[in-house]
């Protein structure tokens, strides 16, 4: 009934701490189990992914897959409405849950002695969560209070939906897990209904332990609350490729800022494509540090900017490298994007140093070993490697597809990405003040 | 053999009923608890006075320094932001080392640096420590503050500024803080682009050489070290550091306003309203009031299972979030709740903070609920236990505030004594619920008009300036043709208006600069006859007649030259009394198309348009109906000139009101008029001129 594969060592051993040892099995039902011991603090991290984000709805039900993640809280058959949140906070824990382009993922973090809570809520998650009217119907205004504050409320909010609206047109990509307002005002309960009953199955999730847990005890109780959810459907990831951009999509933002920003995507592969690696890479040449090459061209010197970032934004199915410009004041947008292009020119025209290329390696080394320093951050590596790379021990190995990107793939990939038919550009501009009389 | 396989069937049936038989509808019971751990460290003290704790944890071979500067709060005045900004620029060179070198280094190592105004921070992979330690050092104790750097940071700081100035939250958070602590206090206040220009970079450094000081320092080591190693390589690099003598500020404790305000800051572009509310409490860290002060605000606000967030968005679906904390300081901390709510439920939202806050005072808490949050505070602690750096700053906190050795290691007994009287008295005591400051950043036309039930409604700049009130829509069915026909009724009626032929006004005008009031007479009879004199010290200095055609007008007793537009304008005012009278005519169009605030009172704006083309607005007071304000632009050699008129003062004469004190903005002057005589259809003729 349990197959259990233990992870082989095959790290290099570059790091004698610090190690993530970690166990993996599938139930019956198709649930996928990581098991990760740490008796370092009592706490315990419980995490459930599940394969389902944005990219999964239907055109016409944007932001259902993250307005689904609101409805479950909301309680269960055996948990009353509101009192998913308290329950584990009464009893020590934190809880929280997030939803992107790919999958849904919920944690708990709670004192290592209520593990068994933090299943029992999980297993009522999966089996039979209550998803009724009313709970609809306030999620409903909830999500959209939290659209108005993170994108509609905020200076240049509105950028990430518009960059994947024009760099993903026709495709699972082409809109945000936040949805349009005009969706969420039309979702219906009988949507949600359908969407647990197709996504919320056992075969689509991953649980992912890490903390002061008993490996053995903590088997039987995974067993005991989860072996008796029935299987789900096979659910069908979208898996074809987007179409390439013809020609670059620009335009002009009018927006209530007061200093101009520029935000340029690239069209890139998939998160797991070696290619990913090396434009990571890239983007941390252009960008990591102070001596990164645009913080100290545009920043430091020549004072364009008072904010530049660029970063390989992975997904499942395609990526986006973007780099993001905030002018200083009185500098205008054409001398940044000017100066941005340039960089990149030199990018595909030389190599990056030898130096540079070290400082990169070394500055991965170092997020490498912080970004597993919590119980909650390795459950959620766990599930990611599992889900999307099929590698769950890439968590220790990881470092090594950096170190085989050699300078000349970096400066393949601007060459064969960076391009200007293969972009979006977004410039936002300060919105004419209304004359108040 | 046969046998064990029976037995594992057996097993395995068993197995299967078990699963069977869980009742889902019991909530699991928590297993045996293991108490969380502070783990041990060591302090030492080097020469100099700088206070050092190690803690050794091998678990990630890595390691931070913080280094924290333990001053008083400065205060800056005309020079806020300056503290600021030297926090940034200590690590912007050294006397050995460019900015440039220092990222260069630094970011080779993979490693990070920051600098702020009490502190420096870094953090590396181990095997790298002494290197980083060693930069570390060197901008502590030489930073070399280049005027370049400090001009590319000052420049910074102004965008930084001016990009605040359409995000919501942060205007709310500056004015806020400026509402509790007062702009003269230095936590109130703030940074502006003024501020900014008084600042040289000799203030920095001389900022950073009277408070950089290992004497008044605590530097907190953590991660894969060894406590012996550690004191070693500081010796090396921080054994010189020089201590000097810092000097210490006392600050008298912010006034509250005198009853609940609402500071509303306005934002056309808000499609949400960003609210928070509280006030200054006094709590000081150690105080053995924390514990239950921290419960209190667990239950109110202080997160997701608290009575805000339940209320405001798992009740009502105003919002994302409701939240409120509180911080406790040495000098003056504070209480608020915030949350961001959509325009139409801005008030029913502060409604429901008010609620709540009374509730907590005047009720106590349940036993479940006070249990509740005990747990969850328990288990936050247990949790941020899992960064061994909480160590360091438990032990930093002690030394700091003077607090016992053991004070968190008995956090937990503390908390667990706190009882549900404790919750309601700290309440009382913390929660001022009658000297509250509501901040509000919002539209304003929108969602202000709903807050003045809370308190007195003050508008504030995002610098917390006070500011006028923002445009309010006009409500439903009030056009412009009824807004002027309820002033003509105000006034004492359309008829009596036009029955007014004559009028004989002396008034007292006061010009700011002018040793004494210039008198003004001004003799009108409809249609063509006009006289307006106006005397200094009884001797006329300008003068301006009118005579059926005839026009005349004269300066120091010098006849001034008329052109045929000064003609027709003068026999335009002739024409009329009360000139608003014409606007009835076709000749005329008006708009009305919002409210504002004149003097703390709604008024109707219009827009009246002559054929011409030349505009005036026109402020007409919600209740009175009365005009109350006038602008309109003039023309000037130097160009066009806003004037502005109140009208103050309305008094009745012959059954017509008329605005017996006018004041009347010119650009950057006030003029004053005191009407001392006026009277209407007296006799007038021409000999009067």
């Amino acid at each position: 009934m349990v197959a259990a594969a233990l992870a082989l060592a095959t790290g290099t051993g570059t790091f004698a701490q610090g190690r993530i040892e970690f166990e993996e099995y599938d139930l019956d039902n198709g649930l996928h189990v990581i098991l990760h011991q740490d008796k370092s603090t009592p706490i315990v991290a419980i995490s459930v992914l599940y394969h389902v984000g944005s990219k999964n709805e239907d055109p016409g039900k944007t932001g259902f897959a993250h307005f689904f993640e609101h409805l479950l809280f909301e309680g269960s058959e055996n948990i009353g409405r509101g009192e998913y949140m308290s329950l584990v906070q009464s009893n020590g824990g934190a809880l929280n849950a997030n939803t992107t382009n790919d999958r849904t993922f919920y944690y708990e973090i709670l004192p290592s002695n209520q593990l068994e809570l933090g299943l029992w809520m999980e297993s009522e998650r999966m089996l039979h969560a209550k998803i009724d009217q009313v709970g609809v119907d306030t999620q409903r205004e909830v999500v959209k209070e939290e659209r108005r504050q993170r994108y509609e409320n905020r200076p240049y909010g509105s950028f990430l939906e518009k960059m994947f609206m024009y760099s993903f047109p026709e495709y699972v990509y082409e809109w945000t897990p936040i949805g349009s307002m005009e969706d969420l005002n039309s979702a219906k309960l009988e949507d949600f209904l359908d969407f647990y009953k197709r996504f919320y199955s056992p075969n689509n999730a991953t649980l992912s332990i890490a903390g002061d847990i008993d490996i053995e005890k903590t088997k039987e109780l995974i067993a005991k609350y989860f072996a008796d959810i029935p299987k789900g459907p096979e659910v069908v990831q979208p898996t074809m490729d987007p179409k390439p951009l013809a020609a670059e999509k620009r335009e002009v933002i009018p927006d209530n800022v007061q200093l101009p920003g520029l935000f340029i995507g690239y069209r890139v592969p998939k998160e797991t494509n070696d290619d990913a690696y090396a434009l990571q890479m890239l983007s941390r040449v252009l960008s990591d540090g102070q001596s990164s090459r645009l913080y100290k061209k545009m920043v430091d010197q020549d004072q364009s900017a008072v904010q530049v970032a660029a970063f390989n934004y992975g997904l499942e199915n395609a990526g986006l490298f973007i780099t993001v410009a905030i002018a200083n004041m009185g500098k205008d947008i054409d001398s940044l994007e000017a100066t941005i292009n340039q960089e990149i020119e030199r990018i595909k025209t030389e190599l990056i140093s030898e130096k540079e290329y070290e400082k990169v390696l070394n500055s991965l080394e170092n997020d490498f070993v912080t970004s597993n320093s919590r119980m909650a951050g390795i459950a959620e590596s766990l599930a990611n490697y599992h889900v999307y790379y099929g590698n769950t021990n890439l968590i220790n190995t990881e470092i090594e597809r950096y170190r085989k990107v050699s300078r000349e793939d970096i400066q393949r990939v601007a060459k064969e990405y960076l391009n200007k038919d293969n972009r979006v550009v977004l410039i936002y501009v300060p919105k004419e003040k209304e004359q108040n009389p | 053999m046969k046998k064990n396989i029976i037995f594992s069937a057996a097993l395995s049936i068993m197995t299967m009923s078990s699963f069977a038989q869980i009742d889902r509808s019991v909530q699991p019971q928590a297993g045996p608890a293991r108490e969380p751990q502070i783990a041990e460290y060591e302090s030492f003290t080097l020469d100099n006075g700088l206070k050092v704790f190690v803690v050794e944890n091998h678990k990630l071979p890595r390691v931070t320094f913080s280094l924290v500067i333990d001053r008083d709060p400065v205060k800056e005045g005309q020079k806020a932001g300056m503290v600021q900004l030297a926090g940034d620029l200590i690590r912007r060179g050294t006397n050995s080392r460019t900015k440039d070198q220092i990222d260069e280094q630094i970011d080779f190592m993979g490693a990070s640096l920051s600098t702020y105004s009490t502190g420096v921070y870094a953090s590396s992979l181990s095997k790298y420590s002494e290197e980083v330690l060693e930069i570390m050092a060197d901008v502590i104790m030489n930073a070399s503050f280049p005027q370049e750097e400090f001009e590319k940071l000052l420049t910074q700081a102004k965008s930084g500024l001016e990009s605040q100035k359409d995000d919501p939250s942060a205007i709310m958070n500056k004015v806020f803080q400026a509402m509790i602590y007062g702009k003269d206090h230095p936590y109130g206040e703030m940074m502006t682009e003024q501020t900014l220009e008084n600042i040289s970079v000799e203030d920095c450094k001389n900022y950073y050489s009277t408070y950089f000081r290992p004497n008044t320092a605590y530097l907190a080591v953590v991660g894969d070290v060894k406590p012996r190693k550690v004191k070693k390589l500081l010796k090396r690099y921080l054994g010189d550091w020089e201590n000097q003598v810092v000097p210490e500020h006392q600050y008298k404790f912010p006034v509250a306003p005198p009853k609940t305000m609402v500071a509303f800051v306005n934002r056309d572009a808000s499609v949400q309203s960003v609210i928070k509310i509280g006030n200054t409490i006094d709590l000081e860290p150690g105080n053995s009031d924390i514990e239950a002060v921290r419960v209190m605000n667990q239950i109110l606000g202080g997160g997701s299972s608290g009575r805000l967030f339940r209320n405001l968005r798992e009740d009502k679906a105003f919002t994302y979030g409701a939240y409120s904390s509180f911080d406790s300081d040495p000098l003056v901390g504070n209480f608020s709740a915030s949350a961001s709510v959509r325009n139409d439920v801005t008030d029913s939202a502060v409604t429901e903070f008010l609620y709540e806050f009374n509730r907590i005072r005047t009720e106590p808490v349940s036993e479940e609920e006070l249990e509740a949050a005990k747990n969850n505070l328990a288990g936050s602690f247990g949790r941020s236990l899992e960064s061994p750096n909480t160590v360091t700053s438990f032990a930093i906190n002690i030394a700091r505030y003077g607090l016992p050795k053991d004070y968190y290691n008995n956090y937990l007994k503390r908390l667990s004594a706190v009882t549900v009287e404790d919750v309601q008295r700290v309440a009382n005591k913390y929660i001022h619920a009658e000297s509250l400051v509501i901040g509000v950043v919002g539209r304003g036309s929108e969602v202000a008009g709903g807050l003045e039930k809370f308190g007195e409604l003050k508008y504030f700049t995002p610098e917390a300036e006070p500011t006028s009130a923002p445009s309010l829509p006009v409500p439903d069915g009030v056009t412009a043709d009824k807004v002027l026909s309820d002033y003509f009724a105000a006034l004492g009626g359309l008829d009596k208006i036009k029955a007014v032929k004559s009028m004989k006004m002396t008034a007292e005008v006061s010009v700011p600069g002018m040793p004494a009031p210039l008198t003004m007479k001004r003799i009108q009879k409809v249609p063509g006859l006009f006289s307006e004199k106006t005397l200094m010290n009884g001797q006329v200095v300008q003068e301006r007649t009118l005579n059926g055609e005839k026009a005349s007008s004269t300066q120091m007793g010098q006849e001034k030259p008329m052109d045929e537009e000064a003609v027709a304008q003068m026999k335009k005012e002739a024409s009329v009394i009360f000139d608003e009278v014409n606007y009835l005519s076709e000749d005329y169009s008006l708009t009305l198309d919002h409210m504002s605030m004149v003097n703390g009172n709604k008024a109707y704006v219009m827009t009246v348009k002559d054929s011409d083309g030349e505009e005036k607005t026109l402020y007409f007071d919600e209740e009175s109906g009365l005009l109350v304000k006038s602008e309109s632009s003039q023309e000037t050699p130097r160009g066009p000139i806003s004037v502005s008129t109140q009208y103050e003062d309305y008094q009745e004469n012959n059954g017509v009101k008329y605005a017996m004190k006018m004041v009347q903005k010119v650009g950057p002057q006030t003029i004053t008029i005191d009407v001392k005589e006026l009277e209407f259809n007296g006799k007038v003729s021409t000999s009067d001129l």
